[in-house]
């Protein structure tokens, strides 16, 4: 067994870097818990025992035995009050050590995290991106340039010429006809009435003209 | 090992066959009956959770393992010498002593028991912390584990199966042997 012992420590001591002192501090608190442990329950066996043997000795009359039986289970019971002490002391302080261990680490990684947030945030300094603005804005203003220049804000000398443009062409649209040059037999309210008819108007009137023309020509010929 | 214990033992049935406790001497037979044996041993201690065999103790206190008192039937020390080489030989047992009198029964491999300790390790959370080897046979976070008490001899070669496997660093708080302890890594 101990020669499988020494082989175990002696690869411990190979490969050293894994274990910090803090590990080995925290393992040989954990043995003394360890070795508490076993003498509480060893502390326990011989309480039993002495009183068993105080109880058998009360029975059978032999006082002074019995009371050293009780004297003696007495005095263990202080050494497993002293060892219950000493074994939450010890598992507090390898509480502490585990607890302060973790915060350590956790004060790494914060630190690490921090320091990665900095280097990203170098990369993205304050005149790049006042620049990046910059330039977007000026893109911005030259994009609206052609959209007005697209939407027809045009110089006054060109204002100007379209409207002439215009006019012209409102001119044309309102070119009366000529006046008629015969006679119209046409009532002059309807003319104001429906004055999009007068020209229909007139047709329809002269067509009956000269159907009743017509009429008056053909009644000579019946009557012959 | 007392013959109490062993009542909850089921003996296989080939146990009760005068033959079976002497060695046979035709190699084919003799090879089968090895065989039966090694299941037999090495069951019968993992049932009782034995891990160190005696051979002249359990001979001469007449285990009844090796001591059929219903047929009146014992294995001679020579045979069992025998037997148990055959063991040893498959990698199940190892000699703890030159002179082959005491042997260490591994019903688990090292292994097994590594990959056992190893995920009671994790699912307790306990990676990257440390534990005493004592911890681990008797502590109370073991204690319904079936690595609770395991053989001292055992456990070491387990936890440095661990070690081959980057999972486990055994080391001592003061370089020597006695206060031992182990690192469990997260992997």
């Amino acid at each position: 067994m101990g020669l499988l012992f020494s082989h175990c420590a002696g690869g411990g001591r190979q490969k050293n870097n894994k274990i910090s002192n803090t590990d080995k501090a925290v393992l040989d608190l954990k043995i003394q818990r360890d070795k508490l442990k076993q003498l509480q329950t060893q502390i326990n066996l011989v309480i039993l025992r002495e009183t068993a043997i105080a109880k058998e000795c009360a029975k059978s009359n032999k006082k002074p035995q019995a009371l050293l039986a009780l004297k003696k289970k007495k005095y263990q019971e202080k050494m497993l009050e002293d060892s219950l002490q000493n074994l939450s002391n010890v598992e507090e302080l390898i509480n502490n050590i585990e607890q302060s261990e973790i915060q350590v680490q956790i004060f790494e990684s914060l630190k690490k995290g921090n320091n990665a947030l900095k280097d990203i945030q170098k990369e993205l300094s304050l005149e790049d991106v006042e620049k990046l603005m910059e330039e977007t804005e000026e893109a911005i203003q030259y994009q609206n340039d052609i959209s007005e220049a697209l939407s027809g804000k045009f110089s006054q000398d060109e204002e100007d010429a379209l409207l002439q443009e215009l006019d012209d062409m409102e001119k044309q649209m309102l070119q009366l006809p000529d006046v008629p040059k015969d006679k119209i037999d046409v009532p002059i309210e309807h003319i104001i009435q429906a004055p999009g008819k007068l020209i229909e108007t007139q047709e329809a009137e002269r067509e009956r003209e000269r159907e009743k023309q017509r009429e008056r020509e053909r009644e000579p010929q019946m009557a012959v | 090992m007392t013959n109490k214990e062993a009542t909850a033992f089921q003996f296989p049935v080939y146990y009760n066959k005068e033959p079976f406790f002497t060695v046979q001497p035709v190699l084919d037979t003799r090879k089968k009956q090895f065989q039966m044996w090694r299941d037999l041993i090495l069951q019968y201690c993992s049932s009782l959770k034995i891990y160190e065999l005696d051979l002249l103790e359990s001979i001469k206190s007449n285990s009844i393992l090796f001591f059929n008192q219903k047929i009146n039937r014992r294995l001679s020390i020579e045979s069992l010498k025998l037997i148990i080489q055959d063991i040893v030989d498959n990698g199940y047992a190892e000699w703890l002593d030159k002179d082959k009198s005491r042997v260490l029964i591994l019903w688990r491999k090292p292994e097994e028991w590594a990959s056992l300790l190893y995920k009671w390790v994790s699912d307790c959370g306990l990676a990257n912390s440390i534990l005493t080897v004592w911890e681990i046979q008797n502590g109370d976070d073991s204690k319904s584990q079936e690595f609770y008490q395991l053989n001292t001899a055992v456990l070491m070669k387990s936890l440095k199966a661990l070690e081959k496997q980057n999972k486990a660093q055994i080391f001592s708080s003061n370089g020597d042997d006695s206060n031992l302890g182990v690192k469990f890594f997260s992997v």
